[in-house]
């Protein structure tokens, strides 16, 4: 019992001492909330601000009036999509075009030492692709093999034209290429300042990141049910952009689309 | 993004034991309990986060409303947030557990250590 009350004594004695030294340095105990405030407000202003632009460029996309699906090849496939697989895909009824894209790499403005650019590689239906995404620069494509996006250092200063632009891939020669600028924020929304190398698929066959498949917003679900008869493996993984969750087969997983809005573009 | 800022704060808090080393040796070596010791550190860390989860609703929640941020998108964000929280609770528990039992296995060495 003794004890006991000793006890409760010296816990309020060290409470009380405690409160004293705490509030002797209110200003460490204030700087760790304004560290703990700002990070915990930047974490969320980061991730809403990033969700936000993410369900811009799903709107801009449906503003065009086209749904794009993007196929991909899943973890446990047995083989890579190439090439072919995404050109086969351009004769789906409905669709305007069929593009595949080669993984990510980087490359560097004007020599080796210059401003990093991420580089692409793209192939498939690209005059098609511009015709719909830049309709009032197609008529100035003349095969450029560098496309530029409109947001990218690159471009800061030029508008349409074909240009001859110096750059230096990595694990490659620096190269001139004539170049354009065109918007190409259809291939997905992280293709924002990037460009892309034009390579011809004709007569070759090699792995490719990903197809996507450009269609008509009224051609949409023959489009996906079309995909999902060559693909019937769970090969076919994803769509591109948009709320609305569609699944029209039980191995094709289609996660989201693009939904046509208006009647412009087809 | 949370992760980052999770080890960030991780980090700061970590200083902050540091810093009070003294002041919990002290108490440490006037015969506190391992309870009162942790519950002097836990309530404080306690205090520290609810403050800054009010503040953070507050900057957060008036930026939402004033931008018209969809419910969709802000979820995105508290998500992040309590993966932030649980990151930062989880980490600065083991931290101050293992200050604390360090304090009470050699206070006086703990001390000399400056």
């Amino acid at each position: 019992m003794a004890s006991s009350r000793l006890r409760s004594f010296a816990s309020r004695r060290l409470a009380r001492e405690a409160l004293d030294n705490l509030r002797a340095r209110l200003g460490l105990t204030m700087a760790m909330v304004l560290a703990a405030t700002s990070f915990l407000t930047a974490t969320m202003v980061t991730e809403t601000n990033a969700a936000v632009e993410t369900r811009s460029y799903d709107r801009h996309l449906a503003s065009l009036g086209y749904y794009i699906l993007m196929v991909g090849t899943a973890k446990d496939a047995p083989t890579p999509l190439t090439t072919a697989d995404c050109d086969a895909l351009g004769a789906i009824n409905g669709v305007r075009a069929a593009l595949w894209l080669g993984p990510a790499g980087d490359g560097r403005w004007i020599d080796e030492n210059g401003p990093p650019v991420p580089i692409r590689a793209i192939g498939g239906d690209v005059e098609q692709f511009l015709a719909i995404s830049n309709p009032t620069r197609v008529s100035s494509w003349d095969g450029a093999s560098l496309l530029i996006d409109e947001g990218s250092v690159m471009a800061a200063g030029r508008i349409g034209d074909s240009f001859t632009v110096r750059f230096h891939p990595a694990n490659g020669a620096a190269v001139s290429s004539p170049a354009m600028v065109v918007s190409l924020t259809m291939l997905g929304s992280g293709m924002a300042g990037n460009a892309v190398v034009v390579t011809s698929s004709v007569g070759k066959r090699r792995p490719v990141e990903v197809c996507l498949v450009i269609a008509d917003g009224e051609a949409r679900s023959g489009a996906m049910a079309a995909v999902s008869v060559v693909y019937p493996a769970p090969r076919a993984i994803r769509t591109g952009g948009f709320s609305a969750t569609l699944t029209n087969s039980s191995r094709l997983r289609v996660t989201s689309s693009i939904a046509k809005v208006s009647g412009c573009g087809s | 993004m949370w992760l980052i800022a999770a080890a960030a704060f991780l980090v700061f808090w970590g200083m902050n034991l540091r810093l009070r080393r003294p002041e919990f040796g002290v108490y440490a070596i006037s015969g506190a309990q391992p309870r009162d010791l942790l519950i002097l550190m836990g309530t404080e860390f306690a205090a520290i986060i609810g403050v800054s989860v009010g503040l953070t609703t507050i900057v957060v929640g008036a930026k939402a409303v004033s931008t018209g941020v969809e419910i969709s998108d802000l979820a995105v964000g508290i998500r992040a947030a309590s993966r932030f929280l649980i990151m930062v609770i989880v980490g600065s528990g083991a931290l101050t557990m293992s200050e604390c039992s360090r304090l009470l296995s050699s206070g006086l060495e703990t001390l000399k250590d400056r």
